[in-house]
């Protein structure tokens, strides 16, 4: 016998043991009863096979939202409500971006007047059984002043009658109910009227006492953790653990009859792979979880109901330039950099479902270019198509010179390196930031990537600790309106990352003429005509093209997968104008089709 | 040092473990040194070329953008084994100069230098490169490895200086000490050559963990993104691509996490086929 054939004799032994030693430690089977000593009758029972429990008519998406213990239903304070948020409060109406309509919600009707909107309000209840008055909208609206100091822009809430309430605006808006329709209804007198109360006495004063008394209401209102919150919206929390939270509906609510789905089920959405794996499994009805187009593709397949619909976000991805830094604070070295990315290449890579912005980087975004700009003032502007010998031209007036490794040298006869920042974890941003600085490599310049962790991403920018970086360019969430896009890129955000809040004050317009960009920006706020908003929005669109304090990259679009006739059915066609109030609260969205009853179980 | 290294050579080729260990990072060592000179890297993107399966053009298939998976893989050998062996390099002389120091001195200065270790060990590492990397920037592998080897010295040094507390009790210490030799020459002529082999695995294993250390800074963005770094290959094929949910695209998941199971494997075979053969006792007993 052969030492391996010996082997294998002692492994199948010691297994024949194992398996006699497992076989005696078995419990003895116990022996079926006897037959009875003395014969009893036979009773024959009938066998009923219990009905199984209807299934709930439910809607399940994904969302994040604080894990248990820390999870709470007050909005004000950190960790509340998570993505429950527009399914729980409501706004007074829901504004249409591709239309400019609004649609009532809360309010039955409203009527519009240049200083003041007034609202007549529904006949509804919040979940705790109170009635919906218009004191409650009050309140709403000095809580999110006390706490968030937001929305600036409204005065004040006069309370004529208990269905009657009337936003009053500081000074005439471009765009009011977009911004009514971002600010949902979230609290009633009955929990947090002593607070409203309070703060209403010291809101607008100011002083040590004023703000002392503030920061003390501010306090307890921070300290107050209801377990869940008080809903008048459609839907009221009913549990929530790590992995679930269960909504059902709020009987109080006007529409309580109208709705078809008796729950939502949410999904806890940790990460975009997480959603894809559950679209896969066809576990999920609807999510905007930004997919490359093979996996989107394959969700397509592997789940025939599912449809893929693209809705602008209305953002755009862009890259930040530092115009503190030299050679970054030179228009003609940025000009240069436009040249050199192919955009579309870009978008290919980081984000297909976008809208390439290119050839132009104008600040108002692809989808609405025609509407705010059109074609004829468009071909005034420059256009950046990828043309390196542009660039070798611009860089050549400049002082650069390429050496004979074909790396470019600036005046001083460096070979500067670069970095383009991106938010790690943001895949498409890094994605970008690595084909802009591929891109950049091919031409001569030493580019690299830099994944920054999102905790200390927005000071790194603030900071100028960088000398490019992927961030959202323009941006008109909330509003719709190029106003909020250009405030975004001259005196907000943005414009603290690129330092063009300080250093892009002024410029010259189409014209040669000095633009005073802060009073254009005030301007464009208060004026009520479309035609001269549009004038206003063409000399911003100049100055930020030709000046390029970010270059455009792409529009991001939504990708909203849906599924159709699993679990609901009824959502709208592909060109219905409502799916453009999915961008930056898409479960207003979604709420709106529930409460509307437009989207109803499947049979 | 050359007489230990034919002993070494020597007693490798009777020993499998080992020699096969040697021979899949001898192979890594040469794809890093010669590799990028055979296989050009284009690193132009050519999207429609995306997850291309192997073929004779692209042995290893394309990437998400259209890019030769195996030219990434070599290219970045060089910066995945240049981080790997100069964070084992520093981490071990950090680690070992500590050990010894802390065991052989004893007292205050062995107090002192184990509360550092302590330190070290209990403090979680990622706030400290955090703070570390808000202040200095990382631009080539010399710096990567420093970061890395900053807060990897600990296990190592308590390690170390156990084994000097144990050996410095031996005879041949005691008669060096008779003898009068200086604590130099006792540290590096008679303790040092005995913690060699002890050294030299623990070595091995570092380089096995730098390269998953590596590609946790790069997306904390302690570190420049490399794209041919390959844990960066393997994050981007598994969470960023999506490639793990493509049928057509498995061949990027599986290559970069090949290749460094490879290398992991061949780290831990040198490295038990080492002990095997260094340490005394495994070396009788086998």
């Amino acid at each position: 016998m052969s030492r391996g054939s010996g082997m294998m004799m002692r492994w199948v032994f010691t297994l024949v043991a194992l398996a006699l030693l497992l076989s005696a430690c078995a419990p003895t089977p116990t022996p079926p009863p006897g037959p009875a000593a003395s014969p009893t009758p036979v009773v024959i029972e009938k066998v009923v096979t219990p009905t199984p429990a209807p299934r709930p008519r439910e809607f399940v998406l994904g969302t994040g939202w604080e894990v248990p213990p820390a999870y709470h239903g007050n909005p004000f304070a950190s960790g509340g409500v998570g993505g429950a948020w527009w399914f729980v409060f409501q706004p007074l109406l829901i504004y249409i971006p591709a239309t400019g309509e609004a649609i009532s919600s809360l309010a039955e009707s409203f009527q519009e007047a240049p200083d003041r909107i007034t609202f007549r309000l529904r006949q509804t209840g919040w979940s705790d059984g109170t009635p919906f008055t218009s004191k409650d909208v009050w309140a709403s609206f000095v809580m999110m002043k006390l706490m968030w100091n937001w929305p600036g822009e409204v005065d004040r809430v006069e309370t004529p009658d208990d269905r009657t309430a009337v936003i009053v605006w500081k000074q005439p808006l471009a765009n009011p109910k977009a911004l009514i329709s971002s600010a949902p209804i979230l609290v009633n007198m009955a929990a947090y009227g002593k607070f409203a109360e309070e703060a209403a006495k010291w809101l607008g004063q100011t002083g040590p006492e004023a703000e002392e008394a503030l920061n003390k209401v501010r306090q307890e209102v921070s300290n107050f953790k209801p377990e869940k919150p008080i809903a008048i919206g459609p839907f009221q929390v009913e549990s929530v653990s790590a992995s679930e939270m269960i909504l059902t509906k709020n009987p109080h609510h006007y529409a309580a009859q109208k709705i078809g789905i008796d729950r939502i089920r949410f999904l806890r959405w940790t990460s975009n792979e997480v959603m894809w794996a559950f679209h896969l499994a066809g576990e999920l009805d609807a999510s905007h979880a930004a997919a490359p187009k093979d996996v989107a593709d394959q969700i397509l397949q592997r789940q025939p109901q599912t449809r893929l619909h693209l809705v602008t976000d209305l953002s755009e991805f862009a890259l930040l330039f530092n115009l503190r830094k030299a050679p970054f604070n030179d228009v003609r070295f940025r000009k240069a950099i436009a040249y050199l990315i192919d955009r579309d290449k870009v978008r290919e890579v980081a984000y297909f479902a976008g809208l390439t912005s290119a050839p132009y980087s104008h600040g108002v975004l692809k989808s609405f270019e025609e509407q705010w700009l059109g074609k004829d003032f468009l071909s005034t502007l420059t256009a950046y198509n990828p043309d390196p010998a542009k660039a070798e031209a611009l860089l050549t007036e400049l002082g650069w010179t390429k050496g004979p490794d074909g790396k470019w040298r600036d005046p001083a006869g460096r070979t500067p390196e670069f970095e383009i920042l991106a938010q790690a974890g943001a895949t498409d941003w890094v994605l970008a930031a690595e084909a802009i600085a591929t891109q950049l490599n091919n031409q001569g310049f030493q580019v690299r990537a830099r994944a920054v962790e999102p905790g200390v991403y927005p000071t790194t920018l603030r900071g100028g600790q960088f000398d490019m970086a992927i961030q959202f360019g323009s941006a008109w969430w909330g509003t719709a309106h190029p106003h909020t896009g250009y405030g975004r890129l001259y005196l907000w955000e943005a414009a603290e990352f690129t330092g063009a809040k300080d250093l892009m004050k002024t410029a010259k317009g189409p014209q040669g003429e000095d633009v005073d960009i802060v009073q254009a920006l005030d301007n464009l706020l208060k004026e009520p005509d479309l035609e001269r908003q549009k004038a206003i929005v063409r000399q911003l669109a100049w100055i930020t093209n030709e000046n390029l304090p970010v270059l455009s990259l792409l529009e991001k679009r939504l990708m909203i997968f849906y599924m159709e006739g699993v679990r609901v059915t009824g959502w709208p066609a592909e060109n219905d104008p409502l799916w453009t109030v999915a961008p930056g609260a898409i479960e207003r969205f979604y709420a709106h089709l529930l409460i509307e009853g437009v989207l109803k179980p499947a049979p | 040092m050359s007489a230990f290294l034919i002993d070494l050579l020597s007693a490798l080729r009777g020993n499998r473990r080992a020699a096969v260990g040697g021979l899949i990072l001898t192979g890594y060592l040469l794809m890093a040194l010669i590799g990028p000179e055979l296989i050009p890297l284009d690193p132009t993107m050519r999207y429609a070329e995306r997850f291309r399966p192997p073929s004779l053009a692209h042995p290893l298939g394309t990437d998400y953008a259209g890019r030769d998976v195996l030219a990434q893989i070599v290219h970045g050998s060089r910066d995945v084994l240049a981080i790997a062996a100069l964070t084992a390099l520093f981490t071990t002389t950090l680690a070992v100069g500590i050990g010894a120091l802390a065991g052989y001195s004893g007292g205050m200065v062995d107090a002192f230098l184990m509360l550092l270790t302590n330190i070290q060990l209990t403090v979680p590492a990622v706030p400290v490169y955090l703070l570390i990397g808000s202040v200095f920037q990382v631009r080539d592998p010399v710096g990567f490895a420093a970061l890395i080897s900053l807060w990897m010295w600990g296990p190592l040094a308590r390690a170390v200086r156990s084994q000097i507390l144990s050996l410095k009790e031996r005879e041949f210490i005691e008669a060096a000490r008779v003898l009068g030799l200086g604590t130099a020459h006792i540290l590096l002529r008679e303790l040092f050559p005995n913690l060699t082999p002890f050294v030299v695995i623990h070595f091995i294993r570092i380089m096995r963990d730098a390269i998953t250390a590596s590609v946790g800074l790069i997306f904390l963005g302690l570190a420049p993104f490399s794209p041919t770094n390959w844990g960066t290959m393997l994050n981007l094929a598994v969470f960023q691509t999506g490639a793990i949910y493509i049928p057509n695209a498995l061949h990027y998941v599986i290559a970069p996490m090949a290749v460094i199971v490879l290398f992991q494997l061949g780290a831990i075979f040198f490295a038990h086929g080492l002990d095997e053969i260094l340490n005394p006792r495994l070396r009788a007993a086998a």
